[in-house]
């Protein structure tokens, strides 16, 4: 009898040794199993993300130009001079004056646009179209388009306001006008992404509000705007805001191909003076410390975008 | 169809139990089902079977063979989910074929265009291709087999889901919930199909449900689980007539048994209810009574306790009459019969109810089952008396 | 009845009226690269005012855009390196999603914060250091150094697992019944199921991908591997004295492919572009 429930124990004891190795393997398996999918994308995001990322800021403390073999520290050197290098300050200032003026106009011209669109009763498709199409359209090349345009002898644009008595010059090649120029060509490249967005925001907005607003006697146009498109759409326009900013930030192309950040750098933007230092100058290390002044701008930006992502799923 | 054995399995999720050495064996041929609350560990024991999930502990048998090492594919079940589980990208036959593909090509012959052509592919896709137009055939979908899932109805998918079990043939059928998405007529309907299915396939069913209806009418067996446990296996009969716990007691059974708290007197062992003689000896740890709606009878002046008329419905074939007793406020008696056998009961009449001696069932405080039996009337007081 | 419709009606007027005066600005830049691309020189000089050339040259412009620099190599580097791009995306997104929209596994979260991260590093930022490693692997000036550094998508990753997330759980457990195995289920259940946001993360790729300027740029030296931003911005500084009708010519030859598309997809483009730009 002893026997017995002993050669039972015995038996259970090894039972539960298998079953424990078992549901290790297994466990093991799907654990590497799910690492394996994983790995690429890790390793990517290890060589061409994260690595870069730690470097531009190590980068940035050394004396680092392209081709040197070797490097020395050199602690905040790289910053004391940006501190004192004219070009930053005028490249700061001009990249948030394109900011301040490309996200407001592309703004209410994206949110104008998205309100007159829906509520037409017909004609929604194709005008959404037409606004949309500088977002598709290839930005150097239209760029240039906007360059021609802008020529003073062959340009439409002077020659049309030559008529109206103004002097036919090339604005992009004034000190004065270049940036406003640079923005006006931000905000019609960007403005039907923005209304897009918006359209996509106000189809959310359910109609029983409208309803429920006009059986409370408010029915003007106005009214409906204030009191339930604009709160309802509140979210969206943060989102938007925050967007825009956040790709008014990184304005190269225009600059590249139009002014190379003249007249008298007054288009110089941070992200061309970053290309110009690391590529036309070879100073990395310089350039990595803008970039490091460009990453606080950005990270600013979108831990606002994190929160405003937040509380829109809070609304729902 | 094959025997399914499961021994002494046990399940955790993090700090939570889910199985507790749970043991079952499925006879070949058998219709088996799960049925519990939701959380009682039935669709967990299912995903254990099928090989999805993995067992902390236990041991699961296929026809004799230990099966606990195989992946899901490689232990010869089908399982037709709650949500049918097509592919939404694939038409009714290709839903259907995707087993048999997975079985008898290759990864080559199984490419979009070129596996058509390579080496005994032709031969594998027409024995395929025939498998599924049987199995339609046989579900009745056979006009269905080109179209996608989204343009079927809920009672089509789920036929294609079940077509797609058994076009490979498998030891055993497990079934989560599979009628659950469906509106109640259809439930129906399907319910005596899949039994028929049974009867025709002669195949092990394990069938998961919250259902008691189903689980009554279509199973050879039930197996009752509560809290990762299976607390009672049995037929249906054996399941609702002779529960062995409260709780199987309780969840089988609709209307609800009927629960009376009861004072079994010492020595004769006569289960008292408010102090008057149920007729019935139970033993002495017994604390409460079990009579089924239907043991109940309800008469306007004669019976073994008074209450009043609470509620009353009539479902036109019966009719269930809820009384408060007015000796135990906090118990309701549910009675039902048929309909037109009984008085008129109104709503706040006096009612006198009495009980089918020979189903009353006793429990003790623990939730058991304990021995209860008609006693003896006494001639003269109307007092029960123990038999022997 | 009869005021309430025509009120709506003439509003209705004002609003397409509003929209056509936007509508210049939007699509001035459009009508004057299309017509200086059927302009003479002679009509270019003098008639900066005028839409339609007063002599039809658009033959000599465009054959003198595609002859002039080999824009037709452009735009076939061009398809070859977003498709690249977009192929090899999904190849790496696809069962990176789906391991961590599906999968229990240890260093599961951790992996999805790194992801989410890496989200906000902006392409300009890591420029420098991704340039200088290409220099130290010699793999500048050539596709690899343009398609490589794309990729990685942490946003197409994000976007997945957010879409996989939503599929059944019953339907992976339905093919792994079925045989089919984890690696599989991400390319015959996962990707089928999920192809309209396939589809939009496509549509978003593309397009960043076909107008970049900023990164060919920086990599590329010789024109073999020139794609059609830069294949223009060439166009324009070889062209002594800018002879802007072939330029008008090529520029329209590459916006068109996309545009096309646009007009022929719209509904599509449009949702793809609300999908990808609302994450």
């Amino acid at each position: 009898m002893a026997d017995v429930t002993l050669a039972g124990n015995r038996y259970q004891a090894a039972q539960k040794r298998a079953d424990r190795r078992r549901t290790s393997m297994r466990e093991f398996r799907m654990q590497g199993l799910a690492w394996m999918l994983a790995l690429p994308a890790l390793f990517l995001m290890g060589m061409l993300l994260l690595g870069p990322l730690l470097a531009v800021v190590l980068l940035s403390f050394t004396d680092y130009s392209l081709g040197n073999g070797s490097l020395d520290w050199r602690g905040l050197d790289n910053y004391q001079a940006m501190l004192g290098d004219d070009i930053f300050y005028k490249s700061i200032g001009n990249t948030l004056a394109y900011v301040g003026i490309v996200v407001p106009g592309s703004l209410v011209l994206g949110l104008g646009a998205a309100l007159l669109i829906e509520s037409l009763t017909r004609g929604k498709a194709f005008w959404r179209a037409v606004y949309f199409l500088p977002v598709m359209a290839t930005l150097i090349a239209m760029a240039i388009v906007w360059e021609f345009m802008m020529s003073a002898r062959f340009g439409i644009i002077p020659q049309t306001l030559a008529l109206l008595g103004f002097p036919a010059k090339n604005w992009l090649q004034e000190t004065a006008t270049a940036l406003p120029v640079l923005c006006i060509i931000g905000i019609w490249q960007s403005l039907g992404f923005n209304m897009v967005l918006f359209m996509a925001g106000l189809s959310g907005i359910p109609r029983s509000l409208y309803e429920a607003l006009e059986l409370d006697g408010g029915s003007s146009a106005w009214t409906r705007f204030w009191t339930i498109t604009w709160p309802m759409l509140a979210p969206v326009t943060m989102f938007v805001v925050i967007i825009t900013a956040i790709r008014s930030f990184q304005v190269f192309d225009t600059v590249h191909v139009l002014t190379k950040g003249g007249p008298n750098n007054a288009t110089m933007v941070l992200i061309y003076q970053i290309y110009q230092e690391g590529f036309d100058f070879f100073r990395s290390s310089y350039a990595a410390a803008l970039t490091v002044v460009f990453l606080v701008f950005i990270f600013i930006l979108t831990v606002i975008k994190a929160r405003t992502i937040e509380n829109k799923v809070h609304y729902s | 169809m094959a025997e399914v054995k499961i021994r002494n399995v046990s399940k955790r999720f993090g700090d939570t139990s889910v199985l507790e050495n749970a043991s079952l064996t499925i006879a070949k041929g058998e219709f088996v089902s799960l049925i519990g609350p939701s959380g009682c560990g039935k669709s967990t024991l299912l995903r254990i079977i099928s090989g999805l999930e993995l067992q902390d502990a236990g041991q699961i048998t296929i026809a004799d063979r230990v099966v606990d090492d195989l992946r899901p594919s490689a232990r010869n079940l089908a399982m037709v989910f709650q949500s049918y589980a097509l592919y939404p990208h694939l038409n009714v036959a290709s839903n259907i074929a995707m087993p048999l593909r997975m079985q008898r090509l290759n990864s080559f012959q199984r490419l979009p265009v070129i596996g058509r052509f390579l080496p005994g592919s032709s031969a594998a896709n027409d024995g395929i291709a025939r498998q599924v137009r049987d199995a339609a055939e046989m579900l009745d979908i056979s006009h269905l087999l080109e179209r996608k899932p989204g343009q079927l109805s809920g009672g089509q998918r789920q036929r294609v889901a079940v077509g797609r079990a058994l076009v490979c043939n498998p030891a055993a059928f497990l079934l989560d919930e599979p009628l659950s998405n469906l509106d109640a007529k259809l439930r129906v309907h399907m319910r005596t199909e899949i039994a028929q299915l049974h009867r025709r396939l002669q195949a092990t069913f394990i069938y998961v449900t919250h259902d008691q209806v189903e689980a009554m009418t279509m199973s050879d067996r039930i197996a009752v689980m509560m809290d990762g446990n299976i607390i009672q296996t049995g037929t249906p009969d054996e399941v609702y007539d002779n529960p062995t716990d409260i709780r199987v007691a309780e969840f089988i059974g609709s209307p609800k048994i009927n629960l009376i708290p009861v004072d079994v007197e010492p020595g004769r062992g006569v289960a008292l209810l408010a102090g008057a003689d149920s007729g019935v000896v139970a033993e002495a740890t017994a604390v409460c009574l079990g009579v089924r709606p239907e043991a109940v009878t309800i008469s306007p002046d004669n019976g073994l306790l008074a209450g009043t008329v609470e509620h009353a419905e009539n479902l036109g074939s019966e009719e269930y009459v809820q009384v408060r007793l007015h000796a135990l406020p906090d118990t309701l008696i549910t009675s039902r019969a048929s309909h037109g056998t009984g008085w008129t009961r109104r709503v706040g009449s006096t009612a006198h109810v009495s009980f089918d001696r020979d189903r009353i069932l006793a429990f003790d405080g623990a939730g058991k089952r304990v021995a209860c039996q008609p006693g003896v009337p006494h001639p003269a007081s109307g007092k029960a008396v123990a038999h022997g | 009845m009869k005021p309430v419709s025509s009120s709506s009606s003439s509003g209705d007027l004002l609003k397409h009226a509003v929209l056509a005066i936007g509508a210049v600005f939007i699509l001035l830049p459009f009508a004057v690269m299309i017509s200086t691309s059927f302009k003479s020189p002679a009509d270019i000089a003098n008639g900066a005012l005028r839409l339609f050339p007063t002599e039809y040259y658009g033959f000599t412009n465009y054959a003198e855009a595609l002859s002039a620099t080999p824009l037709l190599r452009y735009m076939a580097n061009g398809v070859v390196v977003t498709v690249s791009i977009f192929a090899l995306q999904l190849l790496v997104a696809l069962p990176c999603a789906y391991a961590l929209a599906k999968l229990k596994w240890r260093g599961r979260d951790t992996v999805f914060g790194l992801i989410l991260f890496c989200l906000l590093i902006p392409p300009h930022a890591v420029a420098i250091p991704v340039y200088v490693l290409f220099y130290w692997l010699g793999i500048l000036d050539s596709y690899t150094s343009l398609i490589l550094p794309w990729t990685i998508s942490v946003f197409g990753i994000f976007l997945m697992r957010q879409f996989f997330k939503t599929v059944p759980d019953d339907l992976i457990d339905a093919a792994r019944m079925d045989g089919i195995s984890e690696f599989g289920i991400v390319w015959r259940v996962m990707l089928p199921t999920a192809l309209p946001a396939v589809t939009a993360f496509g549509i978003f790729s593309v397009i960043a991908h076909w107008n970049d300027y900023f990164w060919p740029l920086i990599v590329l030296s010789s024109e073999d591997y020139y794609t059609p931003p830069l294949g223009v911005a060439t166009f324009r500084t070889a062209e002594v004295g800018y002879v802007f009708g072939p330029l008008m010519a090529a520029a329209t030859i590459i916006i068109a492919p996309l545009v096309l598309a646009f007009l022929l997809a719209q509904r599509r483009f449009i949702e793809g572009i609300t999908f990808t730009g609302m994450k």
